[in-house]
């Protein structure tokens, strides 16, 4: 698992790719902090490359999400593939996130 | 042939790793869809974090055992699961609220929710001082 992040304004663009599981989630959680730190701004989360995502990851994007709601900011979620489309329905994540191809 | 397979885990959380590892193998040995490698993918890591991080006291070292099943007749892909670690009964957690908001949301909560979404059969039993959590999957192989 990767996690690069971009600045442009007030924009902040995290690219994440590969396998997001439960030891992975752990590295996610150190990385994303300059995602929840600026929360208050436009947090955009590109998943093109992200291939697999367990509990432990959902778990680190519903905080990231707690935190944009907290800080008053924007977050969008883009190009997940099927498989992450399937896990997002089930767990009701439609509606808890702007996701967008 | 013989439809099955063991894989026996540690419990530290790196041993996750093994779990793609015997799911591309189940697959290609018994011509499931490639397909369905990601959604067993995590329902395993599911239910095997949920005992590496929860079955055995912090420092104490123990094992928990994967039998993988191809039911080629009744097309049904089996796990079962069995450690020596504390009783826990996954099947009588309550399902996760999926319909509130981001604020009511609890952050955890999800991983026994989505074995049973992805799962057709999920039974647990304590016997003999193991659990035995047994998932069934039926799969239509490919011709």
């Amino acid at each position: 698992m990767t996690l690069t992040i971009k600045n442009e304004g007030n924009v902040w663009t995290g690219i994440v790719a590969g396998r997001l599981d439960t030891v992975n989630a752990v590295v996610f959680e150190k990385e994303m902090k300059p995602l929840v730190e600026n929360a208050d701004k436009e947090i955009v989360l590109d998943c093109k490359e992200l291939e697999y995502i367990s509990s432990s990851g959902l778990r680190q994007l519903l905080t990231l999400r707690k935190a944009v709601d907290a800080k008053g900011g924007k977050m969008v979620i883009l190009h997940i593939n099927d498989e992450l489309r399937n896990i997002f329905t089930i767990t009701g994540f439609f509606a808890l996130f702007d996701i967008r191809n | 042939m013989e439809n099955k397979k063991t894989l026996v885990l540690t419990n530290h959380l790196e041993e996750i790793e093994k779990l793609p590892v015997l799911l591309e193998q189940v697959c290609s040995q018994w011509k499931l869809p490639a397909s369905v490698e990601a959604s067993l993918n995590l329902v395993l890591e599911e239910a095997v974090v949920n005992v590496i991080q929860y079955a055995y006291p912090e420092g104490v070292e123990g094992t928990l055992s994967i039998d993988v099943e191809w039911k080629e007749q009744a097309g049904v892909l089996q796990f079962t699961l069995s450690d020596t670690g504390l009783p826990f009964d996954p099947t009588a957690v309550p399902d996760a609220d999926t319909s509130l908001s981001v604020e009511d949301r609890p952050i955890g909560g999800l991983g026994i929710f989505l074995i049973r979404q992805m799962m057709d059969c999920v039974e647990y039993r304590y016997y003999n001082n193991h659990n035995m959590l047994v998932m069934q999957k039926r799969i239509t192989p490919e011709v």
